[in-house]
């Protein structure tokens, strides 16, 4: 029970590290980010692929090489890496367009992504995934023990209460402000002699680098990916978590993610399977969230936790 | 100070600027009128950066700044407010001018977050300037309030605020006393007047108010569909048949 425990807050931080990454991108620049779920797969991926043991197997006559066995540090350092450099090629042709199509295009490389996680055999075991992903500390600890599954827990809040503090400290800042203005009117903010777009590529990179770090977490977390954990329903499962617990908020970022992301996970998981209908319990969890979407911008437009203007004290 | 020359801009098939060519001289504040459509804000445009010309160049002090971006026109010392005040709804007054200072250190994203020395330093002398800017323009009860509350005067004047902020050689207004009421507008003038003294600014204005306009300007442009019709002092101006008609029509 303290193992399961464990584990929801494990995987509940995990996604407020990504929603708080969305909150950079949306809730401080206004960037209508559609991808997340790719950001996230790409440094799932590129953790596991990383991290894992060099190993050559034969699956229906396909010949896997998978694992470079690196260390687990840098294994996720390389997931922001990679993530936040497909954030910048990204960036390049469109942040300097109208925002509907940074979205458009962001949808269409995540799918991108997973179909090339699906498709590239080779590389990714396609929908047979990779198994087996190291965690931290692994030769001291095994995978499914107690103290493997605290110390994931302590390294997930630590890299969650960094990222926090950074996320926060950049709301208040001058390059803060340049972002919160470009989300209000962005033709005023380069009239005022910011350049737009750099901004703006900073931001999506630095986004970027948090969802792909969480991606990494993940996948020590589960210690098994598979293209379906990235398909676009988590991209707007995360845009829900932002939503209802206050855009442009950071503490509305992790109330959100929290409430969310617990809800979808746990909330069915203690009602009884019917039976001949497998479909019907999982699907109720899509149910609760919609449900809860409507009733909090019914209610709150602004979300539990609302932006609030910054007063400056003399 | 700034040269516009033989300045060149279609939409489409509409010709919105025709080969139109206006200087301002330094320290002066120069009149743009023409009636609705004349094509005085698409001008403002193109030499702001948000247009490029089809033909023709802008120069500014000398310098050729035609095909720059807004941003980078506004670091050459040109800043313009809007027509229609286009305000950051969610922030205060007060950053709303911290917004604008130029050069500042905490813009870069590494030092903005670790909040280093020299950035805590800079915002508190920020802080100071938009402070006195907010006193001079009559806001500063109003300095922690967000922008929504503001009449439309106040719009304008916090406008002209952000665009003092970052310390322009010349401001372009468009409309500054659009939606002002009579007293706003008369403290717009004074506060125009004494920003040239003061500061020795240099001010191109659109103004449909041809009493701001007329005892304002040390010179007045005229434009009708998209061509300069003439300039002169405002007696040549209100003299002058050609704008009369432009504004009027002609005798049947």
């Amino acid at each position: 029970m303290t193992s399961f425990i464990i584990g929801i807050i494990t995987v509940v931080a995990i996604y407020c590290i990504v929603v708080l990454g969305l909150n950079l991108r949306w809730g401080y620049c206004g960037l209508l980010d559609f991808g997340v779920a790719g950001f996230f797969l790409i440094g799932a991926y590129t953790t596991a692929i990383l991290i894992s043991a060099p190993s050559e197997s034969f699956l229906f006559g396909v010949k896997y090489t998978v694992g470079y066995g690196i260390g687990w540090p840098l294994g996720l350092i390389a997931a922001a890496v990679v993530s936040g450099f497909l954030a910048f090629l990204i960036g390049i042709p469109t942040l300097r367009l109208r925002g509907d199509y940074l979205a458009i295009v962001t949808i269409g490389v995540a799918e991108i992504l997973r179909y090339v996680a699906i498709n590239e055999k080779w590389l990714t075991r396609g929908v047979q995934g990779i198994r087996n992903i190291k965690r931290p500390f692994e030769s001291f600890f095994a995978a499914a023990s107690l103290p493997s599954d605290i110390i994931l827990l302590v390294l997930t809040l630590a890299i969650l209460a960094l990222f926090f503090i950074i996320a926060d400290r950049i709301y208040v800042s001058p390059f803060g402000r340049v972002l919160r203005a470009m989300r209000e009117d962005e033709v005023v903010t380069s009239f005022l002699g910011k350049s737009v777009f750099s901004f703006k590529m900073l931001t999506f990179i630095l986004g970027g680098i948090y969802m792909g770090i969480a991606g990494g977490l993940f996948a020590m977390y589960t210690t098994a990916i598979e293209p379906y954990q990235f398909i676009p329903t988590y991209t707007f499962l995360i845009w829900a978590c932002l939503i209802v617990g206050g855009s442009g908020n950071n503490w509305g970022a992790i109330l959100g993610g929290a409430l969310l992301m617990g809800l979808f996970i746990q909330a069915t998981r203690f009602l009884p399977s019917v039976a001949g209908q497998p479909q019907l319990i999982p699907a109720m969890r899509y149910i609760a969230v919609g449900i809860l979407l409507i009733v909090v911008l019914r209610l709150r437009p602004r979300g539990l936790l609302p932006e609030k203007a910054i007063k400056i004290k003399e | 100070m700034l040269k516009a020359e033989g300045i060149v801009k279609d939409f489409g098939g509409l010709r919105a600027v025709n080969n139109c060519s206006i200087e301002v001289e330094k320290g002066s504040i120069v009149g743009l009128i023409g009636p609705n459509g004349a094509g005085k804000t698409t001008l403002f445009n193109v030499i702001t950066g948000m247009y490029k010309p089809d033909a023709g160049k802008v120069t500014f002090k000398g310098e050729n700044i035609s095909g720059l971006r807004p941003d980078q026109i506004c670091q050459k010392g040109i800043t313009r407010t809007f027509q229609v005040s286009r305000e950051l709804k969610i922030m205060t007054l007060i950053e709303n001018v911290m917004l604008a200072f130029k050069d500042q250190i905490g813009e870069g994203i590494i030092r903005g977050i670790l909040n280093t020395a020299n950035v805590k330093q800079q915002e508190r002398e920020n802080l100071k300037k938009a402070l006195e800017i907010l006193k001079a323009l009559k806001l500063y009860d109003l300095r922690n309030e967000s922008v929504v509350i503001l009449s439309g005067g106040q719009r304008k004047m916090l406008e002209l605020g952000q665009a003092l902020a970052t310390e322009p050689k010349m401001l372009l207004l468009d409309e500054p006393t659009a939606g002002s009421t009579v007293t706003e507008t008369g403290m717009m003038v004074n506060f125009i007047r004494r920003m040239r003294e003061e500061q020795e600014l240099t001010f191109l204005i659109v103004e449909h108010k041809m009493e701001v306009i007329m005892g304002l300007c040390d010179k007045i442009i005229v434009i009708s569909y998209g061509e300069k019709l003439m300039e002169g002092s405002a007696d040549e101006v209100r003299q002058n048949e050609q704008v009369r008609e432009a504004y009027l029509g002609r005798e049947a």
